[in-house]
């Protein structure tokens, strides 16, 4: 019988640039290399059932993905967990394997925020930080599918904080609506003054 | 260092390494660092499969860590000049210029200047004779290396022929070496003892006042007269990884590959590598499979093709077809086939392996007239042409793509314009199978190259076409294709007169590169980066013609690359050079021997009876 599975993993910063479409293909190897028993799904060109949460950007760490993979047979998940895991390229490091109930919500659905902690950033007087969150309105250049667009992301972000010299931003995130904290960072460039946009690196903690 | 450039460059696992299968050791125990350079893309140089044998052969050994580096792209070579980052490394990302020592891959002309420019990146002096005690020795092979003396300032040693066990014995001659600290030119004696390896600083060259060669002889005891090429006698027991570096970006060919045997048996006069592969060697079908199995349970690879110069040659083809199929099937592997000979065998083959898509097919008779192709030795009649082709429309395929050559030695206009009359032919074949019995939609494409002579083939002495001559036949063949269902496509290329120079150039076309380099010429296979004003310039600043290069060799000439034996004797060459002359072939090594010399390797085809 199908059964679903939850793996969590991290990614870590030596395979931060593998995009998400380039992870996609990892995991048809990895499947394979660890011949797991998938559910293909059916048509013309089968593949494995897998799915995934959110796909993360390019050059982004992560402690919190979350993949679901069906096999056609169950599997006790530290078995399953030690395959994936001796066959994951160096950097994906799994963590957890759960097996999902029948008839429950799957995990990987209705994500809508997520967490990010962005490191080696300008500090921001905790004034400033207020008063950008305080407004009712942020603008700034946004790619989105019909090119770049001036956009209102007020209601994207939903905190900000300063912890540790490190950004900690809860954003929107998903397919409804999607903030990457880059731009975020642009906004505050132009909304704070003397706020330099760069940092040194980006990394996903929580999804919810 | 590399961590702060990633995060501005397309494609950045180009430059990160950490894929699948890649190697990673510990430095502190390892005593020789081997950089393994690509003088292109990543995409590209990880699409070939002789890297990877190499790669694993070297790691092999506990003592040596042999990593990759291939050409950085525009982008990322702007960010190490302005940074003032060397190029680096992918496994450690540590600096090419701490290594021992560099080996470039010699895979096509057009990459030389990719290989000067690579060696500016990593700070390393480009001429041989600027690198002091201090720098990582510089040596080459692969094909190209067959004619070395273009690079012959830059490169310290060549490889001759196939690394597979040279390669072992350098690294062992090598690591001896630097244990007793002695210095470079020590250690270039000492490698110019191992057979296969060329000095070129060991070695003179006189010329005569019109540019030919008068003399080339070594100037040292430890030089050998003439280098052999080196070969793995037993190829079917040869070093075989069982592991495949797999990359995370999309390549050119991203799947574990199967080769089948080295060298070809056909003679095709025009074609280089079916004379430096001498003797053909297979690996039987019991290894093959065992290999095959080995391979995707380690690489999780998708796709599995198999590589060898002309597959439908493969002695035991279908029993080797149907056990792959068994394990491929399953698996839900798919098997690529590569261009087999069309013919029942494969038709069924093929229905089985593509069992939705009906791709095109592709067939090379190389030349549009019986006599063209008996010059050439493509021993292929027009009956088999016409064969093939109702086979295929028959089996369900309603386009074909047909392969065809200009500037061959000895073609007139008549041959060119027989290549448009036989596409004509191939339609009339479709056209004559009753409709019910044929697919819809009838696309033939004649695809058209310019030859370019290469050493080592009876052809070496003819001369390179000009580009007025070859645009005058495009002409023909264009006004010779009457159907509509034929498209003409040809690939005009500036480059291949620069291809052919090097191909068979001399030492003073070292200079030249040089120059080209400092013009800023890189990438020069690709046409967006390939500049021939800059080379015109490169050429006219160091007193040398391109067209000189171009020329008829005299057949008594000393040519640049005679001091490498390859085993085919340069009196068999001779010979068929003759025969081609007198449009008279030769036939395959199993139908019968033909005497080229290759057999002094002792294996292979010439001992199968
Ligand atoms: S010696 Fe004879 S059989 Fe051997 S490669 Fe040459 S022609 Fe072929």
């Amino acid at each position: 019988m199908n059964t679903k599975y939850i793996i969590e993993y991290h990614r870590e910063a030596v395979v931060r640039y593998v995009s998400h479409l380039d992870f996609v293909r990892v995991m048809n190897r990895v499947i394979r290399r660890a011949e797991l028993p998938m559910a293909y799904s059916e048509g013309f060109n089968p593949h494995p059932l897998m799915g995934f949460a959110l796909p993360l950007s390019t050059g982004v760490t992560s402690s919190c993905e979350k993949m679901e993979l069906t096999l056609k047979e169950e599997m006790p998940a530290n078995e399953f967990l030690k395959k994936l895991q001796d066959n994951m390229p160096k950097g994906f490091t799994v963590v957890s394997v759960t097996q999902v109930p029948p008839n429950t919500k799957s995990p990987i659905k209705g994500i809508s925020r997520a967490v990010y902690r962005v490191a080696g950033v300008q500090e921001v007087e905790a004034n400033a930080l207020a008063d950008f969150m305080s407004k009712t309105e942020i603008l700034v250049d946004k790619r989105t599918k019909s090119g770049i667009k001036n956009t209102d992301i007020r209601q994207d972000i939903f905190a900000i904080k300063q912890e540790n010299g490190e950004l900690v931003m809860e954003l929107s995130a998903g397919n409804e609506r999607n903030l990457k904290p880059e731009t975020v960072l642009l906004a505050m460039e132009l909304y704070i003054e003397g706020f330099s946009p760069l940092y040194d690196s980006i990394h996903r903690q929580s999804m919810m | 260092m590399r961590e702060q450039l990633l995060r501005y460059v397309q494609k950045p696992t180009r430059y990160t390494g950490g894929e699948w299968g890649s190697v990673m050791k510990n430095k502190e125990e390892i005593d020789i660092r081997f950089a393994f350079c690509f003088p292109d893309t990543y995409e590209i140089g990880m699409s070939y499969p002789g890297m990877q044998i190499l790669y694993f052969l070297m790691n092999s050994r506990p003592d040596t860590w042999c990593e990759r580096v291939f050409a950085p792209a525009e982008d990322m070579e702007a960010l190490l000049r302005e940074k003032n980052i060397p190029l680096f490394a992918l496994e450690s990302g540590d600096s090419v210029r701490d290594f021992d020592l560099l080996g470039f891959t010699l895979q096509y002309e057009m990459s030389f200047t990719n290989i000067l420019n690579m060696l500016e990146l990593a700070k390393i002096p480009l001429l041989s004779k600027d690198r002091g005690e201090d720098v990582p020795v510089v040596c080459a092979g692969g094909p190209c290396a067959c004619n070395p003396e273009p690079l012959a300032a830059f490169i310290d040693f060549f490889i001759m022929g196939e690394g597979e066990e040279v390669n072992l014995e350098v690294l062992e001659a090598y690591g001896a070496w630097k244990k007793t600290g002695g210095t470079k030119r020590e250690l270039l004696e000492q490698l110019a003892k191992i057979e296969g390896i060329y000095v070129p600083a060991f070695y003179d060259v006189v010329y005569n006042e019109d540019g030919t060669i008068q003399s080339f002889a070594p100037n040292c005891d430890a030089a050998p007269k003439r280098v052999r090429k080196r070969i793995i006698k037993d190829f079917n027991t040869g070093f075989t990884p069982e592991q495949l570096i797999v990359p995370y970006g999309d390549i050119v060919h991203d799947r574990a590959v199967l080769e089948l045997f080295r060298g070809c048996i056909r003679g095709c006069r025009f074609c280089q590598a079916g004379m430096l592969y001498r003797p053909v060697r297979e690996k039987t079908p019991e290894n093959l499979l065992k290999t095959a199995q080995k391979l995707l349970s380690a690489t999780g690879y998708e796709e599995m093709s198999m590589s060898s110069l002309s597959t439908s040659d493969y002695t035991r083809l279908r029993e080797l077809t149907d056990g792959l199929l068994a394990l491929t099937e399953p698996k839900m592997v798919g098997l690529s086939l590569p261009s087999l000979r069309i013919d029942n065998f494969s038709m069924e083959l093929m229905q089985r392996v593509q069992k939705v898509r009906k791709s095109g097919l592709t067939f090379a008779p190389e030349a549009g007239t019986q006599r063209m192709r008996n010059v050439i030795n493509k021993n292929v009649t027009e009956e088999d042409v016409m064969r093939s082709a109702e086979i295929a429309f028959r089996g369900g395929y309603s386009s074909m793509k047909l392969y065809f050559m200009i500037g061959l030695p000895t073609e007139t206009e008549e041959d060119c314009r027989g290549i448009g009359e036989l596409a004509s032919r191939v339609v009339d074949v479709y056209h004559s199978i009753p409709k019910p019995e044929r697919p819809k939609g009838l696309g033939i494409t004649i695809s058209v190259s310019s030859f370019v002579p290469k050493p080592f083939t009876p052809f070496q002495w003819a001369a390179q076409d000009s580009m007025a001559s070859l645009r005058e036949k495009q002409q023909a063949i264009k006004g010779s294709i009457r159907a509509k269902a034929v498209r003409y496509t040809y690939h005009e290329s500036t480059v291949s007169v620069l291809e052919g120079a090097f191909a068979r150039g001399d030492r003073r076309l070292g200079k030249v590169l040089l120059a080209a380099h400092e013009k800023g010429c890189k990438f020069d296979a690709w046409s967006e980066t390939f500049h021939p004003e800059w080379w015109d310039e490169a050429f006219s600043e160091n007193g040398l013609s391109i067209d000189w290069y171009q020329r008829a060799r005299g057949l008594d000439e000393i040519l640049p690359w005679d001091f490498v034996d390859i085993g085919v004797t340069k009196k068999f060459l001779l010979h068929e050079y003759e025969k081609a002359m007198r449009e008279e072939t030769t036939p395959d090594c199993r139908t019968a021997c033909a005497g080229c010399g290759a057999a002094c390797f002792g294996g292979g085809v010439c001992f199968e009876h």
